[in-house]
């Protein structure tokens, strides 16, 4: 379970998060949605442990893992996968050594193919493990991507804004994806988006992020149908309302 | 003054951070797993593949300091002397430094462009997600891969100018190559070379950490990389100037 208490983190005179409690059960497909620029990316930083906070507690599995030394906790890390918005795969590496990176430590090289490959078929691009970055298209960066953090077998994977910049199809395309992963046993997902379509159908539970707070969670339905007009008007994507444009 | 005292406290903080860092990427040199087969690569992409430049540069400077050390000691009655000055100039000091400036404008900016570009583009996060120290992982190999190239780029550019400095000796300059090298070899002290050879070591050190610190620190996109790119070469280059008058005065065989 992953669970923060009070988290606080600013940057000079921006304060991006306030006091933020949130709860992420095992296996559950937790979405937080929110603006641009409102700290979501930030806030899986620190769960991540890629930020530490200014004051507050994040608990991964009754882990504090904020004080944890530099040493345990790159060991600790290893337990998550991470989609990064723009994919993040390595440029001087071919997709095959992409997904081969998190596994590096296996001894056999058939093992560590056969894992590659598998990874590959899964997000539904087989035979392009010779390619490099360079020569994708930006879905496949981010099914790559996809195929990376899985091939680890992570317990937890997370996913900064998977449908950015991609047509409807190749959009759903990654949202089917992402539901795939998120069925797999033990797997708890977190993805963070401000695309509500996408938000609506990976999703089990749904988190808004506003003003360095969440301000509801709920199921996709009970999000839909709520009387909180900050929400309302995000969901609805107005621009009026009582949300503050930066 | 704020404005200066904020200057100032960002300096120090920089100066502060590099230094962190150069003691890290030293550290996690003797941390297992080794990455030879990185160290090995940047030997060949940062230090091999510079040759040719410290090929150019050795070449052109051993020939325009024998032809003006030739000219200016030929008013004195001196000339005999060229191949004494040319070669002690030439170890001890210009070929040590001269190589760091090159391999600091061809080197550490690759050095910040790549890390600052992997930093814009995530790169850097991805590897810690990965439970990779970007610094073992980074920067320790080219730590590793400068600090032995550049002595031996620098003792290559050694032969280089003082071949060169012969050939214009004897071709432009009509003086008895035989003598050019019977004074070179008079004068010019083991330690002469040995001193040029441990600046460049210090040099290597100081490019990749220079050059991956500015990496580590890009933030803003493309316009980012540039700025940390420059400042690599410009810090680096500095660093190298200054403190080329400090090793000169701290190394004990120079003041023999």
């Amino acid at each position: 379970m992953i669970e923060l208490k009070n988290v606080s983190k600013s940057f000079g005179s921006n304060s991006v998060l306030k006091s933020l409690n949130l709860k992420v059960c095992k296996g559950e497909n937790l979405t937080i949605i929110g603006q641009s620029g409102s700290g979501k990316s930030v806030l899986i930083k620190h769960i991540i442990g890629l930020l530490k906070p200014d004051a507050g507690e994040i608990f991964i599995d009754g882990i504090e893992i904020t004080t944890l030394k530099e040493k345990k906790l790159f060991k600790f890390i290893e337990k998550f996968g991470m989609v990064f918005q723009g994919g993040a795969l390595f440029d001087s590496l071919t997709v095959g050594e992409n997904i081969a990176f998190g596994i590096r430590e296996k001894k056999d090289k058939h093992e560590i193919n056969r894992i590659v490959n598998e990874s590959l078929d899964n997000v539904g691009l087989p035979g392009i493990s010779d390619l490099m970055p360079s020569e994708l298209s930006g879905g496949m960066k981010k099914r790559v991507s996809i195929a990376r953090a899985i091939a680890k077998k992570p317990k937890i994977i997370m996913y900064d804004e998977p449908t950015t910049g991609l047509d409807p199809i190749m959009a759903d395309v990654i949202n089917e994806l992402v539901i795939k992963v998120g069925e797999m046993p033990g797997i708890t997902s977190i993805i963070i988006t401000h695309d509500m379509v996408s938000a609506y159908k990976v999703s089990k539970r749904i988190a808004v992020l506003y003003d360095g707070k969440i301000i509801e969670t709920g199921l996709p339905e009970d999000i839909k149908n709520t009387k909180n007009e900050i929400v309302r008007q995000f969901i609805e994507g107005r621009s009026e309302g009582p949300i503050k444009l930066r | 003054m704020i404005k200066f005292r904020r200057s100032l406290e960002s300096f120090a903080s920089n100066v502060g951070e590099i230094i962190v860092l150069m003691f890290k990427s030293i550290f996690f040199i003797f941390q297992k797993p080794f990455n030879l087969r990185r160290i090995v690569n940047h030997i060949y992409i940062d230090g091999v593949k510079s040759m040719p430049v410290v090929l150019l540069t050795a070449v052109f400077t051993g020939a325009v300091l024998t032809l003006q050390s030739f000219f200016a000691l030929n008013r004195l009655g001196y000339e005999t002397f060229t191949g004494s000055l040319v070669g002690v100039s030439l170890t001890k000091e210009l070929i040590p430094v001269l190589t760091g400036l090159m391999i600091s404008g061809r080197v550490g900016a690759s050095y910040s462009a790549e890390i600052g570009t992997m930093k814009v583009s995530e790169q850097i996060d991805a590897l810690f997600t990965f439970g990779v120290n970007p610094i073992k992982y980074l920067i320790s190999p080219r730590v590793v891969a400068l600090m032995i190239m550049l002595p031996m780029l620098t003792l290559f550019g050694d032969f280089v100018g003082i071949f060169s400095g012969k050939i214009i000796a004897d071709v432009v300059c009509r003086q008895n190559p035989v003598l050019f090298e019977h004074q070179l070899l008079a004068s010019l002290e083991f330690w002469d070379v040995i001193s040029g050879l441990i600046k460049s070591v210090f040099f290597g050190l100081t490019i990749a950490v220079i050059g991956s610190y500015f990496g580590l620190k890009t933030e803003g996109g493309a316009e980012g990389v540039g700025r940390s790119t420059t400042m690599a070469v410009v810090v680096a280059s500095i660093i190298i100037l200054v403190s080329d008058f400090f090793w000169s005065k701290i190394l004990p065989f120079t003041l023999r």
